[in-house]
């Protein structure tokens, strides 16, 4: 059993890298997300690094946002776990079992919330069928750009709490509580 | 991801568990308060359920008849006297007017107060039956302990009287069980009687036809924690008294949507 001030730092320690595991898989993931699902439309990379396309780190950007703001919102709730069960004692196994919900946790937020957003995406661009929005955005139109950009992060929004929902039915079916 | 990335992920990981491997949980037979049986003039209530160490606890408290008749006495209006006069003079305090019709709610704040004195011998018998535990882990303990008390509505006639759906602290011991408020006001007055530091407060929450109520103690939030920053008080943290599976500082997201939204109702305890 530990003492207040030793909880604290150790809750600190946990807590960092559970958000230093989201920040990477969040930001690292949904740049690669982002870059296969339009491999056939853009190709981000080259757009930002040699082209110094603003239009396209501006999308890419509010992507990186709205996934990055879905796994923070995925992890908050998973430390009232590592709370409740440290009075208990935390075995090797428990503690795995843990950091392994963490990152599975928040894949599936990662996974899902990519592909809803890309999919309402796909969604708006049908419906506008006559505007080629990424050939727009090759472009220079900073107008679509930025409503593109606003729109994945509304999208983001409103699946914030569902996607951290099912991340966290997904952790708490490990009966770690 | 890189396999460079992958591996020094893999390294901090493996660095991480060991300060993870705390303390082995090992069965203990159940920690059982020792308590005075009960005779003539006391009701003995018996709680049995699973402490924050995840071990089997009971307490018994034996409660004194003649307390419990006093505090019934002291809250709630017999039916069909529910004038304002008497109203505020049996735990209910005027809050305004709503659509030409006086509203009222319980004083929550003096039933609290009421309670203290008699509740410092019962608060003892708690933390003898949640012993060995350090000081620091007692609001933790205390919260399980109230988190597995029945979720009831009380009615909001209670012994023929006008109680508004609410139980004192006393009678909430006595029926098993309670609702948010009356659970929060117990566990209230489980962590001042004994400790005149302490200070607690109830949020009232009203929003999108979300109508609840928590407890909140005055603490620094730890990591991850959420917390309320109340001007020229400090730091409160939230408690939820409701259902088990809550730490400190945590409460559901729809309730902190609330929260933060500013939809709520302060009232200090003390």
């Amino acid at each position: 059993m530990m003492e207040s001030n030793g909880l604290n730092l150790l809750s600190t320690v946990i807590y960092l890298a559970v958000i230093f595991i989201a920040a990477i898989i969040s930001v690292l993931g949904s740049i690669w997300i982002m870059a296969f699902l339009t491999r056939k439309s853009i190709q981000e990379k080259k757009e930002i690094v040699q082209r110094q396309n603003i239009n396209t780190a501006m999308v890419l950007g509010a992507f990186i946002w709205t996934v990055g703001h879905l796994c923070f919102e995925t992890i908050k709730p998973i430390m009232n776990v590592w709370y409740i069960n440290y009075p208990a004692g935390i075995r090797l196994a428990t503690g795995l079992l843990f950091f392994l919900g963490v990152i599975a946790s928040l894949l599936v937020a990662l996974v899902s919330g990519a592909l809803i957003v890309f999919l309402a995406l796909k969604l708006l661009m049908v419906i506008t069928r006559d505007i080629d929005e990424w050939k727009e955005i090759k472009s220079g139109n900073i107008a679509v750009a930025v409503v593109i950009g606003v729109t994945v992060i509304v999208l983001g929004m409103f699946i914030e709490s569902i996607i951290s929902s099912i991340s966290l039915a997904l952790f708490n079916s490990l009966n770690l509580i | 991801m890189k396999k460079r990335e992958i591996r020094s992920l893999g390294i901090m990981l493996t660095a991480l568990l060991p300060a993870l491997v705390l303390a082995e949980a090992k069965p203990e037979p159940i920690n059982k308060a020792h308590v005075k049986p009960a005779h003539g003039n006391h009701l003995l209530r018996t709680f049995n359920w699973t402490g924050a160490d995840k071990k089997a606890k009971q307490v018994s408290f034996s409660l004194s008849k003649s307390r419990i008749k006093r505090e019934l006495n002291k809250f709630g209006v017999p039916r069909g006297q529910e004038n304002a006069l008497l109203l505020q003079k049996k735990g209910f305090k005027h809050i305004g007017v709503s659509k030409g019709v006086e509203v009222y709610m319980v004083n929550y704040q003096e039933v609290f107060l009421r309670n203290l004195e008699y509740f410092r011998s019962l608060t003892q018998i708690l933390y003898d039956a949640i012993k060995p535990q350090p000081p620091e882990r007692q609001l933790m303990e205390f919260l399980v302990f109230v988190q597995a008390i029945t979720y009831k509505k009380p009615p909001f006639y209670y012994n023929n009287k006008f109680i508004n759906s609410f139980f004192p602290p006393l009678i909430c011991l006595y029926e098993q069980s309670g609702d948010c408020d009356s659970k929060s006001v117990l566990l209230a007055v489980f962590l001042t009687s004994d400790n005149n530091e302490e200070k607690t407060a109830l949020l009232f929450i009203n929003h999108l036809g979300l109508k609840h109520s928590i407890l909140l103690v005055k603490r620094m939030p730890s990591p991850g924690m959420s917390a309320i920053f109340i001007k020229g008080k400090g730091y409160y943290i939230p408690l939820e008294t409701s259902s088990p599976g809550w730490a400190p500082g945590f409460v559901n997201q729809r309730i902190w949507s609330a929260i933060t939204s500013g939809n709520f109702r302060f009232s200090e305890l003390q």
